[in-house]
């Protein structure tokens, strides 16, 4: 039965395609924040709100805006990207408590350079899903939910971490192709862990099904309030290559996450090994951090590093340093990011990449 | 030369509408919070404090300008601007009868935000506290001077009478901390008090609510 409900779902997702999903996204946000509006501006009686009050209960919605501008030495030139979107958040309860949330954040993503367009957006705005899903509570005292929609891949410090949005980043992309991905996850905490096991598309931003890729990855972690946390993870799949006519890339990952938070300062570690295609491959990113008193500012230095094993020949490496930084103020905050390539696979120019990002929220 | 123009105009139209919206943006509430993918519920905490509780239902409440003026009517220090904006009381619940209140208050220290989830009772007493965040050695060590001991069972009148005139922990209560446990063991009485200002001010409806169908709790 179960099984059943999952396929259809993903069949209508699916068939939804592009302009299905934008549609969808704009008419839940559309729906919860009408009456969310009448309620903050104190404008609106309730009895003109779209939805019964329960729907608009527990509710937050929030307008972002945000553009970044890049200078990269690879291209020698500036480029743009500017998102436009919602991000909603819902939390349905009943006399029992909690029995589930919706989060859905839709993005129209404007990128006007070709040389710097990821496969997935196939003109100057796209309509992008960074995250849409249901989280359904299957047990009591959050022992297990039931996930379902497009989430981030549950692996590596980025579980605990969210970075969606910001211009700080772990190693999602480097490790699994994608950061978040359409399908279904069971997510849970513990007494001393917390978890999250997931089966998705493997396809990223859109759903895709040539060469029937997939994922499935799993993360378990201690506690991700404490000043130690560490967590494993492994993910294992055929991840959809964008604009490839359907071929796909068949990666395994096993790893080990750490933070450590003492005082103002947080020391973060990852590293993972596996294959990728056959190759054997690893992955390593340490970073630290440190957040202002009054949390109004935070800063960090990454390195990440790489190798890849390639059938026949000898190991190669690359090597990325960053160092970012982000500002809060009021509805605004303000990062900025370099990043040099310190060596790099074969065949790949090293570069340096400044980026900067104004956000603003309402 | 035409080239040059499209592009100039293009820039032109994207800082219009960019202006535009910055300045709808501006007349929005003056709240805006952290992307909401990374909320998260402080669950361990609400079943560590409240063993018993099954589940819990999360109501979402604007701490607003009202609020902050009920506030410091209320308690002799203000709420800050930086925590207003749309919170969660979360009432934990067993079999769907209500243990209580759980809140998390983000307090400033000196090393750096500190988090504190709040257990309280449906009288608003303290029933218990856990550090969601907390980076100084002091969060560890002032547990072990008595803490927790000093406040649980304290409703706002006697939480308040905990402090002296400068809003420090009574010197007497903390003959056993060094200064940096007593000054921790301060933001932690006034983040208490502060707690239960809020929950009545922002969330009285609910707490109205829980009275009125549970008087006998």
């Amino acid at each position: 039965m179960g099984t059943s409900v999952t396929a259809h779902a993903f069949r209508l997702i699916g068939a939804m395609g592009r302009y299905g999903h934008l549609a969808v996204g704009i008419a839940i946000s559309a729906l919860f924040a009408l009456p969310k509006a009448g309620y903050a501006d104190e404008v609106l009686p309730d009895s003109r709100s779209l939805l019964p009050a329960e729907w608009s209960e527990n509710l937050r919605f929030a307008i972002d805006l945000s553009s970044r501008q890049l200078y990269s030495t690879g291209t020698d030139d500036w480029h743009r990207v500017d998102f436009i979107g919602t991000d909603l958040h819902k939390v349905f309860s009943g006399d029992s408590g909690d029995i589930g949330t919706l989060t859905v954040q839709g993005y129209f993503t404007h990128i006007e350079d070709e040389e710097i367009r990821p496969g997935f957006a196939n003109g100057k705005w796209t309509y992008v899903y960074r995250i849409f899903n249901y989280n359904h509570a299957l047990m009591p005292r959050g022992r297990m939910n039931l996930k379902i929609g497009h989430f981030e891949i549950p692996m590596g410090l980025e579980h605990s971490i969210n970075t969606n949005g910001t211009l700080r980043d772990y190693t999602h992309g480097r490790n699994i192709g994608v950061k978040a991905d359409w399908g279904v996850s069971l997510n849970g905490i513990l007494e001393a862990a917390e978890y999250e096991v997931s089966i998705t598309r493997g396809s990223g931003n859109n759903w895709e099904t040539e060469g029937d890729p997939y994922i499935v990855a799993g993360r378990i972690a201690t506690p991700s309030h404490r000043n130690l946390v560490w967590g494993v993870s492994a993910m294992s799949g055929d991840v959809f290559v964008q604009n490839s006519g359907g071929q796909t890339v068949e990666r395994q990952r096993v790893g080990v996450d750490l933070q450590w938070h003492v005082n103002q300062y947080g020391l973060f570690g990852e590293i993972s090994v596996g294959d990728r295609n056959g190759e054997g491959t690893s992955t390593g990113l340490i970073e630290l951090n440190r957040t202002a008193n009054s949390g109004l500012w935070m800063a960090y230095a990454q390195l990440v590093y790489s190798t890849l094993d390639p059938d026949g020949g000898p190991q190669v490496d690359a090597s990325t340093v960053l160092l970012g930084g982000k500002w809060d103020l009021a509805r605004w905050d303000f990062s900025v990011q370099l990043s040099h390539d310190l060596d790099s696979f074969d065949g790949n120019s090293e570069r340096n990449l400044y980026v900067a990002q104004a956000r603003y929220r309402f | 030369m035409w080239h040059r123009h499209a592009i100039a105009s293009r820039r032109l139209a994207s800082a219009l509408v960019a202006a535009i919206i910055l300045l709808v943006g501006g007349t929005a509430p003056a709240w805006a919070d952290a992307p909401y993918c990374s909320l998260r519920d402080p669950s361990h905490q609400i079943y560590e404090m409240y063993p018993t509780a099954t589940g819990y239902r999360s109501v979402v409440g604007d701490i607003n300008n009202e609020t902050q003026v009920t506030v410091g009517e209320q308690i002799p220090f203000p709420l800050l601007h930086g925590e207003m904006g749309q919170h969660t009381l979360y009432v934990p619940v067993d079999s769907g009868d209500p243990l209580g209140y759980i809140q998390i208050r983000s307090e400033l220290t000196e090393w750096g935000m500190a988090e504190i989830v709040w257990a309280l009772s449906l009288q608003r007493e303290v029933v218990d506290f856990r550090f969601q965040r907390c980076r100084g050695r002091a969060c560890s060590s002032v547990l072990d001077k008595g803490l927790r001991e000093l406040i649980q069972g304290l409703d706002q009148d006697a939480l308040i009478a905990l402090l002296d005139d400068q809003g420090q922990l009574q010197e007497s209560l903390a003959a056993t901390m060094n200064e940096d446990e007593r000054m921790l063991a301060s933001v932690v009485t006034r983040s208490a008090i502060k707690v239960i200002a809020v929950i009545e001010s922002g969330w009285s409806t609910t707490v109205r609510e829980l009275a009125q169908n549970h008087p006998d709790l």
